[in-house]
């Protein structure tokens, strides 16, 4: 029993920490989120599969509300129950929430925007090996056969005509089903 | 306890009709009925925010998505922003508050569909549909970022080391993204 306690709490610990951290470095919008998010509880801490995360994510963009908060809400879940369902999610969510408070201060005493276009200008490129990366071991796992395969490049003609990610996320399935 | 105080009028030079309660509600229902990744938000905010309540400027409402995107951590903290704007600090919490308290209520009522639905032949077919989409959008999304990241020769050497670094090293993204940040920085004042 104490055992399991101290399990639990330790499994908190570790969620808040994690998510504290993404939450304050994780910058480049939802894809880059995941890649992140990938890269430590996939590959690092290997607490989920790739096919697990995959569904994970999959689930968040099927229900309302912002995908990467919901994908690290999960985790929380799977990881500790409801206690880590509300770990996660607010120590992903509270760093991103004082910055912005910063920002807005800024915004309404000085008239203007803090220029982080340096800072932007040095991590964009990253970002993007970052999620290339996750992307490239994600699509390993996701593309499990030559279906799938084409399946993905429909989705991904579909995203240029600029239709919406619902349908896309649902063409997918409509058109596996027999 | 907290409902006398969201019945205050809110403070703020350009929120004439915006309550704490309205902000609270109007960023609730936005959370709980907005799909998508917050490459969305702006569109939907621009209807309601700044054409029917005029609570903000257009250029208010692109300052608020822009700040949302350029730092770290969940984009939907345009409503943070927001908020602020409206009406201070407290205006800012009870917006966070409401557009991603329906976040944590539908992840706790579909976590349990997850494994079922992978254990299912037909609707772990399903999941695998939707996962090849949602790598479908990653990739489309991370070609619009490369576009506008990847413009000179130091942003291109810095994919390709951070790449090479990545998959040779495997190493933590963290570190990656601090040391670009301070090469960004220091890049800037080198361009001066």
């Amino acid at each position: 029993m104490t055992s399991t306690k101290t399990d639990r709490r330790r499994r908190l610990r570790e969620l808040a920490i994690l998510f504290l951290k993404l939450g304050t470095i994780a910058f480049g919008g939802p894809a880059a989120h995941i890649a992140m998010m990938r890269d430590e509880v996939v590959e690092k801490r290997k607490w989920l599969t790739d096919e697990e995360f995959l569904d994970l994510n999959s689930a968040a963009s099927l229900i309302p509300g912002p995908n990467s908060t919901e994908l690290a809400i999960h985790i929380g879940n799977l990881r500790a129950g409801w206690p880590g369902l509300i770990v996660a999610g607010v120590c992903f969510i509270v760093p991103a929430m004082v910055i912005v408070l910063a920002f807005a201060w800024i915004y309404v005493a000085y008239g203007q925007l803090p220029q982080v276009e340096a800072i932007l200008y040095g991590i964009q490129p990253v970002v993007i090996a970052i999620i290339l990366k996750a992307l490239w071991e994600l699509s390993k796992t996701a593309v499990k056969n030559v279906w799938l395969g084409m399946l993905c490049f429909v989705a991904l003609i579909l995203t240029l005509t600029g239709i919406n990610e619902l349908v896309i996320y649902f063409s997918g399935p409509a058109l596996s089903s027999p | 306890m907290i409902f006398p105080l969201l019945l205050l009028q809110a403070g703020g030079s350009s929120a004439g009709s915006a309550t704490l309660a309205s902000i609270f509600f109007f960023f609730l229902k936005v959370g709980a009925v907005l799909f998508g990744s917050g490459y969305v938000l702006i569109a939907f905010l621009r209807t309601d925010l700044v054409e029917e309540y005029q609570w903000l400027t257009d250029q208010q409402l692109l300052d608020a998505v822009t700040v949302g995107q350029i730092t770290p951590g969940p984009v939907f903290t345009t409503a943070t922003f927001i908020g602020y704007l409206l009406a201070g600090v407290p205006g800012a919490l009870l917006a966070t508050v409401g557009i991603f308290l329906p976040a944590f209520v539908f992840v706790a009522m579909s976590a349990w569909l997850v494994p079922r639905m992978r254990r299912s032949k037909v609707f772990g077919g399903f999941l695998d549909g939707v996962n090849v989409a949602s790598i479908a959008l990653i990739a489309w999304v991370t070609v619009g970022i490369g576009r506008s990241a990847i413009v000179d020769v130091p942003t291109i050497a810095l994919f390709a080391v951070s790449s090479f670094l990545l998959l040779r090293f495997k190493i933590n993204s963290v570190w990656l993204i601090l040391v670009a940040a301070v090469i960004g920085l220091a890049s800037s004042y080198v361009r001066i």
